[in-house]
This record gives structure tokens, sequence and C-alpha cells, in this order.
């Protein structure tokens, strides 16, 4: 089943006389219970792609159809609603609420779709003993470290079940002991739970994790890794070594 | 006050001195506002993100402003009352007046009071509306990075705010040195004169702020032709643009301490003065107005064989 449906997305910016286009015709799409991620050299237009898919953004022209719902003529609440309920995301700087407990942090998305309290706290006992923050329930997010407060928003991301998770450079912030180990919960919630997620990185580590890798240059998609029956190690040398070709400078002249 | 209020001068002043201070707390408070919630961007992308509307948004911030006025004016206004009554106790120690200070409650002020809150907190929800409608999702989590002003050069537009906020200074200043020497002289001409000299030197200052400053420094930096000296790098440039930057509050802050210095010399000086008006007024210790009584008076002094010495004019 199809969850996210893009097609010929564009997207420019700045106005009339100086336009700068970021994307230039991307056709993607995304199964339910795949991790993807996309790769590609800072300034290629990963973070833009994540955002207009994800409904933070406007595009100039295309369509984006998530759960064969139209997106992008959506009007504000029409937007918000589905927000609430198809969408969940995690950022490289957390955003979590500094006034808010880890717990009421991760239980934010359900107080807005007004879950029953008991319905509330079963998801998140669940939630957090898998990702391995139910001891922190109580802490506030100055008190923890980035790791956990990475897994914290994960666990905010996940906890309403939303049809897709969108997660912009979430280890870019992480030391390499947490960013496995957060990949691995990951990943480990992406098989149990069928959650559909899609992942901005630059880190082929990062990257490795998940089942489909495609690569983006200058606005458009270069190609894509299917992870298949490989093990990790060599899918990671497989990503290294497209990267080395995609990286490379043309000297033409 | 009452006194105060019934001189020509007096009544103008006070006018004045009412409009002036509900145009800063006014001012004062939309600049707060703009501060708070430029802070609180992210939280409010946030729940957007997570999927609460931007009505449903503005109706919370509103209800928290809604909570927060009316507290703090139900609070201001029992505060105002217990201290009203204990400056008039000091008043009347001060002035030496054997009476009991009654508690003073005026329907009146109340009542303008709330209006003035009222208005403000419309045109809070009204920015704080704007501001949630304008930005989208994107621009609020990047909000923060923006707070400190681009440095840009010195424009046309910056030199013409400059000249201009000093002309408006020096205009109010001429207009207050006239102030007591010539035609002047019904309530609504003084009103007038007093307005024009606080509101041209207080909007001659945010201007000198926000334009004089850099124009002139600029100035400085250009005679230099590049080359600055490390205390030139630290000074110079940094007040040139944090100056500009921060403007609106720097002006309150000018214009409070000016009004606080003003009023607290004017107090000494009438209260210096009362004693040489007396002294020059009554130089004796009786003076008596006719000479029959005058001559009783000295009848007494000598049964009672008390000094004096009389003047006669």
């Amino acid at each position: 089943m199809t969850i996210l449906d893009a097609k010929k997305i564009h997207k420019s910016f700045g106005n009339k006389f100086n336009k700068q286009e970021v994307l230039k015709g991307i056709d993607l799409s995304i199964q339910k219970g795949e991790f993807v991620s996309i790769m590609g050299a800072s300034g290629s237009g990963k973070t833009t792609l994540l955002n207009v898919l994800s409904s933070i953004d406007k595009i100039s022209s295309g369509t984006i159809m998530i759960e064969g719902k139209e997106m992008t003529s959506m009007k504000e609440k029409k937007l918000a609603e589905f927000r609430k309920n198809h969408l969940g995301f995690i950022f490289q700087e957390y955003n979590l609420l500094d006034t808010l407990t880890v717990k009421e942090n991760i239980l934010l998305p359900l107080s807005i779709t007004k879950t029953p309290k008991k319905e509330a706290n079963q998801l998140f006992d669940a939630l957090a003993k898998e990702l391995g923050i139910l001891e922190l329930s109580n802490k506030y997010p100055s008190e923890i470290s980035g790791g956990q407060k990475q897994r914290t928003s994960a666990a905010r991301a996940f906890i309403h079940k939303p049809s897709i998770i969108f997660a912009d450079e979430p280890t870019g912030a992480l030391d390499s002991k947490s960013a496995t180990d957060l990949l691995n919960k990951m990943s480990e919630l992406n098989q149990k739970r069928k959650a559909t997620i899609l992942m901005v990185t630059h880190d082929p580590v990062a990257a490795s994790y998940c089942s489909r890798v495609i690569f983006i240059k200058d606005g458009q998609i270069y190609t894509q890794l299917m992870k298949g029956e490989e093990t990790r190690q060599t899918f990671f040398k497989d990503i290294l070594k497209t990267q080395g070709v995609l990286g490379g400078v043309q000297n033409e002249h | 006050m009452d006194e105060a209020k019934g001189t020509i001068k007096g009544s103008a002043a006070i006018r004045v001195a009412s409009y002036l201070l509900v145009t800063i707390v006014s001012i004062f408070l939309l600049y707060a506002n703009t501060i708070f919630i430029k802070r609180r961007s992210k939280e409010i992308g946030l729940f957007q993100l997570i999927g609460m509307t931007k009505g449903k948004i503005f109706r919370i911030l509103s209800i928290e402003n809604f909570i927060l006025y009316s507290g703090s004016v139900i609070l201001g206004i029992f505060g105002g009352l217990v201290g009203s009554k204990l400056i008039l106790m000091i008043l009347f120690k001060v002035t030496g007046v054997q009476s009991i200070a009654a508690l003073q409650f005026s329907s009146q002020a109340v009542s303008q009071t709330l209006v003035v809150f009222g208005v403000i907190y419309l045109l809070i929800m009204l920015m704080n509306y704007r501001f949630i409608k304008r930005q989208s999702i994107l621009s609020l989590f990047n909000v923060k990075a923006k707070t400190e002003e681009k440095v840009k050069k010195v424009s046309f537009v910056e030199i013409t705010i400059g000249i201009v906020g000093i002309l408006f200074i020096i205009s109010g200043y001429y207009v207050s040195s006239q102030l007591f020497t010539s035609d002047f002289s019904t309530a609504s001409e003084f009103f007038m004169a007093m307005s024009f000299i606080l509101g041209s030197v207080i909007i001659g200052t945010y201007l000198f702020y926000k334009g004089s400053v850099s124009f002139i420094f600029n100035i400085v930096r250009k005679n230099k032709n590049g080359y600055l000296s490390i205390n030139e790098v630290l000074s110079l440039s940094s007040i040139m643009f944090r100056m500009k930057s921060n403007s609106l509050l720097l002006t309150i802050i000018t214009t409070v301490s000016a009004l606080a210095i003003g009023l607290l010399s004017l107090t000494y000086i009438s209260y210096y003065s009362a004693e040489k008006v007396a002294v020059s007024n009554v130089p004796s210790d009786f003076s008596l107005d006719n000479v029959q009584n005058a001559d009783m008076v000295k009848e007494t002094f000598t049964i009672n064989h008390i000094d004096f010495t009389a003047h006669e004019i």
C-alpha cells in the first residue's frame, strides 16, 4: 500500500527577478512500512524536500498524496487536522518543550486528539519501555542527555501512530553511540509497528539502517539503493561507493 | 493636588503627564509582547506541527493573556488603593497636617484604568493574531536566528531620520525655553505647548537613537578611513548597531529617567525656595498691619522683659 506518492515536485525560492530552483521535478513513492532515507550533499535540497513532503513548506508545482489524500491544495484547518492524525516529526534540535516533563512532552499529540487518559497511559508505557525512557518520564528535558532527548522526541512522533514519520537529521546532534542506539530503536519500531519513516541524513551509517536510500543531487533524484537481503555492512559499503561517485566534482574543462 | 489642579499651569501639566503615562505604558507593553511572542515562536510552531489550528492557538494565547492582564489590573488597583493611603499618610507627616488619611476610592480612576488596559489588551491580541496568521511553520522555527538586525550600509533614509531627530529635539527645547516668557496664557494653549514639547523631544530621542547615533558615528568612521584602533572597534561599531536595534527600549528608559530627574529637581527647588520665599516675604517674627496692635504687642513685651527690635515701614 502506497503511503506517500509525490509527482513532479518543483520548489523555487526567491522572487520573480532572482529565482532559484531547489527541487526540479522529483517523483517519489513510499510504501507502508518502509524505512527510507534521503541523502545528498549540503545544498542539494534534501531538507527542502522533506519540508514540502511534510506540509511544513508549500511547493511551487506538483502533487503530493498521503494515504490517497491530496495534500497540496488543503486549507489551513484541514492541514492541521491532517497533521494531527497522519504525521509525526523528529528534528535535529529535538524541539521539546522545556517546561513539560518527558512524559508530558510525549503525550502532547494525544492530548490534542483528546485520547482517553487510560489509553494514553497504556500507549505511553509500551512505547517508553521500547525506547528505554520509562524511568525518565518525570524528568525535564534540561535534566537528560541529548540521546535521551532525541528518543523522547522520537516517542512523541510515534505515540499517535501516524501514517508516516518525518525525521530531519535525527542523529545530527548526537555522539556516535547515542546515534547508533537511536537508529537501532527506530528500525526496531519500524519493524515491530510497521511504522513508515522518511529520514533525511548525510551520515552513511544512519542511512545504512534503512531499507532504501534515495540520493539527491542538485534538486533531482540521482539514484536509489535497495537494501534487499544484504547485511548492514555491505549495504553501508554500497552507500559509501555511491556517495563517492555522487560527491565527486566534475572537472570537465 | 486639588490646589495644583486649580492653576492653569498645574492642570495642563497633570493632563500632559497622564497622557504621557498612558502612552509609555502602552508602548512598553506592546514592546514586551513582541519579545515574548518571539521567544515562544518555537512553541507555537510545534503546536501547529502536532495538529493545532492557528485559530485554536490564538484562542489559547488570548485566554492566557486575559488571565494575566485581568489579574495584574486587579492586583494593581488594590496595590494602588493601599499605596495611595500610605503616600497620603507620608504627605500629612511631612507637611505636619493633623488629620486622618482616609482610604480614597475613585470609581472614575478605576474605570479609566479599565478602559486603557482594555484597549491595550485588544491591541496586543491584534498583534498576536497578525503574528500567528502571517508566520509559516518554517519561519516560526527560524525566528530566533533573525532577531539580531542585519548590518546594512547607512542609507539616505537613515541620514534623514538622524537629522530630523536632532531637529525635533532642538525645536522641543526651544519651545520649552519660550514657555514661561511669552504668550501662552490659556489652559488649552499651555496644554498644547506642553504636549508639543514632550512629543517632539520623545520622538526626537527615538529618532536620535534610531538614526542620529549611527549617522554621527558613521561620519567619525569615514574620517578614520578604514583604520580603527582597538578601542574604536570595540566601541564605535557595536554602539552604532546595538543602539539602533534597541532604540525603542532606550527611548523609554531615557524618557522615564528624564521625567524622574526632572520631577526630583522640581520638588527640591520648590522645597528649597519655599523657605527662602517665606524669609523674604516675612523677615520678622511678628508683622502687624496697624499701629494700635503694634503698640499693644510692644507693651506686652516690655512688661514681660523680653528684648525686641521694631521696624516701621
